[in-house]
């Protein structure tokens, strides 16, 4: 596959789950990818950088970093931790640590690579939700309000990156096998995935097709929008 | 010192609304609604200033550190405030 000139994407959460089919994924399509996560795990041809994204010390260090990428054009952001837990039984820090990965270091790593693609004129940011937030699943609250933020922030954050060419929208897959959901009771998938208008449970792959159609030059013009996988 | 971030910052402001650095009168106003600057312009500026700041100085600014965006009291209200803001920030990172 012949690398895709001045196409590099930045990934955090590429040590596992989504976010490691993403950065392999965007590799075999001839993007440049570099990883961001907690705890490196090597993959091919992708350059590992290790952030924690919700210290906002170890993002501006990631930054430095990828200051020095001149082919930077997109930040995909799919670290993200799920706590499936009855809003009485869910521990403080268990609230805290769900909001600070998934919302806030969604916000570090927005300000972070906003800045990087703002100077370009030009780029691309997909974060990442969960069709949990217009389904309000019993559960879930902790976990799709810290969501919910993200799609907020998204759309809002779209407005100011428009001013530079950015584009900025949020991916919402229903539940996809990865560890992410292993805890999960079967039939509380089941009943999820029922829900949903395509009614199957969503692939990697599947989220990977919806987050290369955003990287395309054909998505220029789509912002501030929040995409169901499979449908709501 | 003092006179290079003055020209530092009144240079990245004249590259966004044309003219002579030196002309740029230090009450011209930043934020707000008689701002000289649309949004977008003042984002470019703050980064303009970023990377001179790194590239003449070695100093990395971040601006998340102070209020720089709050109202009336923003350290950016005008050039004048600017230049006195990026002044105290390059004197700490210099201490």
């Amino acid at each position: 596959m012949q690398r895709l000139k001045g196409k590099t994407i930045a990934v955090t959460g590429a040590s596992r789950g989504l976010g490691r089919h993403i950065a392999a994924r965007a590799r075999d399509s001839g993007y440049g990818v570099i990883g961001l996560a907690r705890s490196i795990e090597p993959l091919d041809g992708v350059s590992m950088i290790a952030c924690d994204v919700g210290d906002a010390q170890s993002v501006a260090e990631a930054g430095r970093a990828l200051r020095e990428e001149a082919d930077l054009f997109a930040l995909v952001n799919a670290a993200g931790i799920a706590s499936m837990n009855l809003v009485f039984t869910t521990p403080a820090a268990t609230m805290e640590r769900l909001v600070r990965v998934n919302l806030v270091g969604t916000m570090f790593c927005c300000q972070m690579a906003g800045k990087l693609l703002a100077r370009k004129g030009a780029g691309c940011i997909v974060n990442f939700s969960t069709i949990a937030v217009p389904l309000a699943i019993k559960g879930e609250a902790v976990y799709a309000a810290s969501k919910a933020g993200v799609e907020t922030f998204s759309r809002a954050f779209a407005r100011e990156m428009a001013d530079h060419g950015v584009t900025v929208n949020c991916v919402a897959p229903g539940p996809i096998d990865t560890a992410l959901i292993a805890k999960v009771p079967a039939a509380s998938i089941d009943e999820i995935v029922s829900r949903q208008i395509i009614a199957r449970k969503a692939t990697p792959e599947d989220v990977w097709k919806i987050v290369s159609l955003l990287l395309d030059p054909a998505a220029e013009s789509i912002t501030g929008e929040v995409l169901h996988v499979g449908g709501v | 010192m003092a006179e290079q971030i003055e020209a530092m910052v009144k240079g990245a402001v004249a590259d966004i609304l044309g003219g002579d650095p030196a002309s740029i009168p230090e009450d011209t106003v930043l934020i707000g609604s008689n701002a000289a600057l649309k949004s977008r312009d003042l984002v470019v500026l703050m980064l303009e200033i970023e990377d001179r700041l790194v590239a003449g100085y070695g100093i990395e600014f971040d601006w998340n550190a102070d209020a720089a965006m709050s109202g009336t009291r923003s350290r950016m209200r005008t050039v004048g405030t600017l230049i006195d803001f990026v002044s105290e920030r390059v004197k700490s990172a210099a201490a």
